[in-house]
This record gives C-alpha cells, sequence and structure tokens, in this order.
C-alpha cells in the first residue's frame, strides 16, 4: 500500500516512537531516530529509519545518552566494542552497533504503525532483541514454554 | 545525518537574532518512487519554536481534541513556532542553525505555523 504522493508529515509527530510491524504484521521494535541525507543540490530527504536500544540514545542527551548506549552496545553481540570511555561521547553513538537504520525503500506505509514489506528477522536492528532473549529471558523458569 | 542531531539546535537569523530551537522537522512526500512507500519524503521546514511540549503531544494541531487549558496554552505556542523553509538554512554548525536572511527583513516574513495540516 502506498501513501498519496504530496502528503505532508511532522518527522518527530508522526514518524518518532511509531511502533514498526514486519510483513507479517509482527511487532518490530520502534522508530528511535530517522535518516537524512543530503544530495547535491542541497536538499534533505528522509533515507532510513533507526530503530534499537542505540538509536534512542542520542535523543536522551547527556550522560543518560552515553550510560545508555553503552549498554545498548553490550547488548548486541558480534560487532564492534562500545567504544573508548574517556573518547568523546558523540563518537560512541555515532558508531553503535545497537543502532541499525531500516532503509525507507523496505517501508510499505505510515500511519498509526509503520508497515514494513520485509519480516523482522531480516532486520539488522533485531540482534539487540535477539540478545535479550538469549542473556535474559531464556534463563527464566519455564521461559522455554513462552508462545512466541 | 540524524533527526536527533538537528533537534534542540538554535536558530539564529542573519542578523544573529534568536529564533527558538528546533523542534520538528516538516516533510513532504513528493521525492523519486523509493519502493512500495512510493514517493520519497523531503525535508521542507524545520519548526521552530520556544516550545517542543504541546508540539510533541499534538495538541497545537487543529483536528486533535485536547483539554481546554492544554489547547489554550499550545495555541499560544504555536502562534510562536515558526516555520522555516529548509531552503533558507545557511549553515549548521556547533549546535547553531544560521538562516540566510533576517526574519522580519523586507522580503516575505517567515510564517508562523498556524497553517500546518490545513
Amino acid at each position: 500500500m502506498t501513501t498519496p504522493a504530496g502528503r505532508v508529515l511532522d518527522a518527530m509527530l508522526e514518524l518518532a516512537d511509531r511502533q514498526i510491524v514486519d510483513l507479517h504484521g509482527r511487532r518490530a521494535g520502534k522508530v528511535d531516530d530517522v535518516d537524512l541525507e543530503l544530495d547535491d543540490d542541497g536538499r534533505l530527504w528522509v533515507v532510513g529509519l533507526r530503530s534499537g536500544p542505540g538509536a534512542l540514545a542520542p535523543r536522551l542527551g547527556g550522560s543518560v545518552a552515553r550510560a545508555w548506549a553503552r549498554l545498548a552496545a553490550r547488548l548486541t553481540p558480534g560487532e564492534a566494542a562500545p567504544g573508548d570511555p574517556a573518547g568523546d561521547p558523540a563518537d560512541d553513538l555515532a558508531d553503535d552497533p545497537a543502532d541499525t537504520s531500516i532503509s525507507i525503500g523496505v517501508v510499505s506505509e505510515i500511519g498509526l504503525q509503520i508497515r514494513l514489506s520485509v519480516p523482522a528477522e531480516s532486520l539488522a536492528t533485531e540482534r539487540s532483541e535477539r540478545a535479550i532473549r538469549e542473556l535474559f529471558i531464556r534463563q527464566v523458569p519455564g521461559a522455554d514454554r513462552a508462545v512466541e | 545525518m540524524r533527526l536527533s542531531d538537528l533537534l534542540g539546535q538554535r536558530v539564529v537569523d542573519a542578523a544573529g537574532a534568536e529564533l527558538g530551537r528546533v523542534h520538528d522537522v516538516r516533510l513532504v512526500q513528493d521525492g523519486p518512487p523509493v519502493g512500495p512507500f512510493g514517493a520519497g519524503l523531503r525535508a521542507t521546514h524545520l519548526i521552530v519554536g520556544p516550545s517542543a511540549v504541546a508540539s510533541r503531544l499534538g495538541y497545537d494541531r487543529a483536528d486533535v481534541g485536547a483539554p481546554w487549558i492544554v489547547a489554550a496554552v499550545a495555541r499560544r505556542l504555536r502562534r510562536r513556532a515558526l516555520l522555516v523553509p529548509w531552503d533558507e538554512v545557511e549553515a549548521m554548525d556547533g549546535g547553531v542553525v544560521t538562516l540566510t536572511r533576517r526574519a522580519d527583513g523586507p522580503d516575505a516574513p517567515i510564517a508562523p505555523t498556524e497553517d500546518r495540516h490545513p
């Protein structure tokens, strides 16, 4: 389903914090930030949506953002280290492995929910969700009988 | 660049006058096709003002109901918010967005956001 061309929307109001649902209607995180790109003519385009605990960090600001980014990075396996604590906090946030973009090219609809044309499993943003399930949820007695 | 890089930045006009801070970015879907979503989303305006709270809650939109006192405060804040065209942004540096002209210049003044979602 497509949205009408020429539609006007405000990014914070109508994109941020919206629920993302995948091809099958399953929840796939929330929009924590929006990727923007300048073209050669100085026009600014939306190129992706950021989701995951790392993507939320820049919106929190200050020491809370740094602490949140490090926690998110620790929960995301198999990628870069969370960064040098003595370094520039902005660097920590910039390359946070727990903060991954969903291309605008796989978005099929923006409404009360953000619908995707792909399954959640194909998104890199699912890494931290899977890590949390492995590290914590699976340790809870009876978790293996939980309904997905 | 990310949306969060723009939010909260101070906006000053060409004469150095403070206009407020960026609290949202207005987009229009009129670009080349980008897949199933259709036309791409382009930033057209920065929404600049003294407060983002009422806007974030959506209470400054005409089609959103709100308790009367909240609506009154949101309307007051909306009158003070500005729609700054993206093509009038001269530079972004060190948390400050500088515009190409004066907000109170002789050409068309920078409009308030009264007309949002007409």
